[in-house]
C-alpha cells in the first residue's frame, strides 16, 4: 500500500516548482523585456510574480513538516520536534531556508521595483535559484552540477514566465487587424522574447542534457532504471514543448504581422498547450527529485 | 482533438504517479545480510545493511510473521555511515520483515524493506 507521504512530497514539489519558477522568471522576464512590455502587461506580470512568490514561500516552508513526515512515516512525525530539527539541519532544510530568504527579499523588492536598481532586483532570483543547488542530486557532482542546474532553472524561469503575459496579450489581440496596437505590441514582444529565447532555451537544453548525463552515467541507464525512464518521459515532453515554441517563433508570430486570420487565437491556443506540457514536465521533475534514486553513485 | 489530448494528459499523469509509487521501492540499499528472501538456519546476531553512499538510519523495525515487533536497541539509529549493523536479541524460528527509513547525505529520504526466514522449511 502506498502511504500518503509517497504522494505528498512529489505533489508539494509539483506545486512548488511552477510557483518558484514563475516568481524567479517573472523578475527576469520583466528586466530583460522591459522596453517591449506594455504598461498594463507589466502590472499583470508583477501581480503574477508576487502571487507566485507568496505561494512558493508557503510551499518552501511546508516542505519541512512534509519531509519530517516522510522520514517518520506517520502523521505525528510531521510535527515531531526531533525529526523537524533533523530536516532543518539537513540539506533539505538549508535549501528551504535559503529559498525562503530569497523569496521574502523578492516580495519586498518587487513591490517597489522602480525604486530599486537593476542589480539589486537580480539578487533575490539568484538566491532562490542557488537554494535549489544545495540539496539532492544537484550536490552529487559538486559545483559543476550546481552550475548546470542554475543555468537550467534560469532558462526555464524566463520561458515559463513569458507564457501568461503573452497569452493575456493574445486575448486582447484576438479578432483585431494587424495594424491594431494590441496586435503590433504582441508581435513585437513575442519577437523579442523569441530572439532571446533562442539563446536561453539552447542554454537550458544543453545544461539540462549535461546535468542528466552526469547523473545517469550511461545511455543504458536511460532505459533500464526508473530514474532514466522518468527522465526519458521528461525529455520527450521537452521536445514537444520545443516543437511548439518553434511553430510559434517561425509561423504564428510572423502571421501576426501579416494579419493572417485567427493568428492571435492560434498563438493563444499554442501557448496554452505549452503551459499544459510544462505542467507535465514539472511533474516528471518532481518525481526525479523526490521519488526515484540515481542509477549510479548517488542516492 | 482537445478531448483526446486531455485524455492523453490524464493517462500520462496517472502513469507518472504510479511510476512514483513503484519507483519509491527502489532504494539505494546495495545489500543486506541476511539478504531479501534468504533462509538462514540459525538466528543471526545482527542485521547488516550496505548503502551506496552515507545514510543516517532514522527508523528500523523488525516484525515476525504474526506482526509482532522484535524489541531492538537504539545504537544503530542516527549513525551516518554506508554500512549499518543492527544488533538482534535472540529470536526463534520465524519469518521476519525488516523495514527501514534513512536520510542520505544530500537530504534525500530513503526507505525500504526486506524479508528473511530463520529456520528450515
Amino acid at each position: 500500500m502506498i502511504e500518503i507521504w509517497t504522494i505528498l512530497m512529489p505533489l508539494l514539489r509539483w506545486m512548488f516548482y511552477p510557483a518558484m519558477l514563475l516568481a524567479v522568471g517573472g523578475v527576469g522576464f520583466a528586466l530583460l523585456m522591459r522596453p517591449w512590455i506594455p504598461a498594463a502587461i507589466d502590472l499583470y506580470l508583477r501581480r503574477i510574480t508576487l502571487r507566485a512568490a507568496s505561494a512558493a514561500l508557503l510551499l518552501a516552508i511546508a516542505q519541512l513538516p512534509v519531509a519530517a513526515g516522510t522520514l517518520g512515516g506517520d502523521l505525528a512525525s510531521a510535527f515531531d520536534p526531533f525529526l523537524l530539527q533533523l530536516v532543518i539541519a539537513a540539506p533539505t532544510g538549508l535549501s528551504a531556508l535559503v529559498a525562503t530568504a530569497g523569496l521574502v527579499l523578492l516580495l519586498v523588492i518587487e513591490r517597489v521595483p522602480s525604486a530599486v536598481p537593476f542589480v539589486i532586483r537580480v539578487v533575490p532570483p539568484v538566491v532562490v535559484i542557488l537554494s535549489m543547488t544545495l540539496v539532492g542530486h544537484a550536490t552529487s557532482r559538486g559545483v559543476l552540477t550546481g552550475m548546470l542546474l542554475s543555468l537550467h532553472l534560469a532558462g526555464i524561469g524566463y520561458w515559463l514566465a513569458a507564457l501568461l503575459p503573452l497569452r493575456r496579450m493574445c486575448l486582447a489581440a484576438m479578432d483585431r487587424p494587424a495594424s491594431d496596437g494590441a496586435v503590433a505590441g504582441l508581435a513585437t514582444l513575442a519577437e523579442e522574447f523569441g530572439r532571446l529565447a533562442l539563446v536561453l532555451v539552447a542554454m537550458l537544453v544543453v545544461a539540462g542534457l549535461c546535468y542528466a548525463a552526469l547523473l545517469l552515467g550511461s545511455v543504458s541507464a536511460l532505459f533500464a532504471t526508473a530514474y532514466g525512464q522518468v527522465l526519458l518521459t521528461k525529455m520527450v515532453l521537452v521536445s514537444g514543448m520545443l516543437g511548439l515554441a518553434a511553430v510559434n517563433r517561425f509561423r504564428l508570430v510572423p502571421a501576426l504581422r501579416t494579419g493572417a486570420a485567427q493568428a492571435a487565437s492560434r498563438l493563444r491556443r499554442s501557448i496554452e498547450i505549452e503551459m499544459g506540457i510544462a505542467g507535465l514536465i514539472l511533474l516528471a521533475t518532481s518525481l526525479l527529485t523526490t521519488s526515484v534514486s540515481l542509477p549510479m553513485g548517488g542516492m | 482533438m482537445v478531448e483526446t489530448l486531455r485524455h492523453a494528459l490524464c493517462a500520462l499523469i496517472l502513469t507518472l504517479t504510479l511510476a512514483a509509487g513503484s519507483a519509491y521501492a527502489h532504494s539505494p540499499l546495495t545489500s543486506s545480510n541476511p539478504s531479501d528472501g534468504a533462509v538462514v538456519a540459525g538466528a543471526p546476531e545482527a542485521i547488516e545493511m550496505n548503502f551506496r553512499g552515507k545514510a543516517r538510519l532514522i527508523r528500523f523495525t523488525l516484525t515476525g510473521a504474526d506482526g509482532g515487533e522484535v524489541v531492538l536497541g537504539k545504537d544503530h539509529l542516527m549513525v551516518e555511515a554506508s554500512h549499518h549493523r543492527v544488533i538482534l536479541p535472540p529470536v526463534g524460528a520465524d519469518s521476519f520483515t525488516a523495514r527501514w527509513r534513512a536520510m542520505s547525505e544530500d537530504g534525500h529520504i530513503l526507505k525500504g524493506e526486506f524479508s528473511f526466514r530463520v529456520g528450515a522449511d
